[in-house]
């Protein structure tokens, strides 16, 4: 019983983070999708199907917190760059913050415990 | 870069479900299409020829070409068919569940509706089982029609019981009872009738009492709280029933 539990939590965790680890990767940084990608997936149990990050990046890009830029490769096909626009370097700021504090509220509850 | 046969295939068919699974959205499947290629070439950008063998990890690692698109972004009919050919378990069992009973609903005057909802409540107590009664949540409407309504069938044939058929023995053999009790008048009829279904009820809780586990499992999660008690509550009108039907019959 208590595996369904868990695995649909972390499901729930997952989907909440990828938004932020996407914004996290590319501050400061141009990566194209399948760089990306990797990228993210160095990070255990975070990407569980590559495919769900493209969708996350569309909608991104449609909030305008990121832009998109097709550039010719040496080795292989035209990739599209995405980066950070002022736009989404203010919103990962909030969404950083918002995440400290939540990590500063569970911690300071997982000492309360102790 | 070149893709065998195969491989191209596999890959249209890919971009087919892709686009297929966009139909009816406001998102642009092409955009996306170009995106699921500079995956693939990326991924496969050291290979000359890509076969299958090849493009099948790539792919898989993509996920299912109806992933692309994300439930908030379907329309309200796309994402329950999506459940119900896609989703978890938890959900593709209590819509199920609920698509038979109105299909049975629908058929009872054909005859076969029964069987519909005979089908719904085992798909349904399935899909208490598996989610758990107290994790229903706003599924618990998909799940406790059928429920209800074979607990009701089954409930209502358990209050009658045999007395109809008792009743109708008493009327076809009237000799037989008549060795016993004395005239034919209403009064008497309504006493045999009352007292029937009192012995009945004793019975039926004497059963309930003692089968009050399976019952409860069966009928779960809207019998949870069935208790030997309520079996008691049933003796209880029976007696009653019982003693009014007696006094019809013997006490004037």
């Amino acid at each position: 019983m208590s595996e369904p539990f868990h695995e649909n939590w972390a499901t729930q965790l997952r989907k909440g983070l990828l938004e932020l680890s996407i914004l996290n990767a590319l501050c400061g940084r141009r990566l194209y999708g399948y760089e990306l990608v990797k990228r993210l997936g160095e990070i255990d149990s975070l990407v569980v199907s590559e495919g769900t990050i493209y969708p996350i990046l569309s909608r991104l890009r449609s909030e305008q917190y990121l832009k998109t830029s097709i550039e010719e490769s040496s080795g292989g096909p035209p990739r599209k760059y995405y980066e950070l626009t002022d736009r989404g370097r203010a919103q990962l700021r909030r969404m950083n913050a918002h995440w400290q504090q939540l990590q500063d509220a569970i911690e300071h509850l997982r000492k309360e415990r102790r | 870069m070149t893709f065998t046969e195969d491989a191209q295939r596999r890959l249209d068919s890919y971009l087919a479900a892709m686009r297929s699974s966009m139909r009816g959205t406001s998102i642009d499947s092409t955009d996306i299409e170009r995106d699921i290629r500079e995956h693939i070439e990326s991924a496969l950008a050291e290979y000359e020829v890509v076969d299958t063998e090849d493009l099948d990890p790539v792919l898989a690692r993509l996920g299912a070409p109806e992933a692309w698109i994300s439930d908030c972004e379907l329309p309200a009919w796309r994402r329950i068919m999506r459940r119900v050919q896609h989703g978890p378990e938890e959900w593709r069992l209590p819509y199920l569940a609920f698509a038979a009973t109105l299909l049975g609903l629908m058929l009872i005057p054909v005859g076969i509706g029964i069987v519909f909802i005979l089908g719904a409540f085992i798909l349904a107590r399935a899909a208490v089982e598996e989610i758990g009664a107290e994790r229903l949540g706003s599924r618990r409407w998909l799940v406790y029609s059928p429920i209800a309504l074979v607990m009701a069938f089954f409930g209502l044939l358990a209050i009658v019981g045999p007395v109809p058929g008792i009743i109708a023995w008493m009327f076809q053999e009237p000799s037989e009872v008549h060795q016993f009790i004395q005239g034919d008048s209403p009064r008497i009829l309504a006493g045999l009738v009352a007292a029937a279904f009192g012995a009945w009820w004793i019975v039926l809780s004497i059963v309930l009492a003692i089968a009050y586990r399976p019952v409860r499992f069966v009928f779960s999660p809207l019998t949870l709280r069935w208790r030997r008690a309520h079996a008691a509550i049933i003796a209880a009108c029976g007696v009653v029933v019982s003693a009014i039907g007696a006094a019809a019959l013997f006490a004037f």
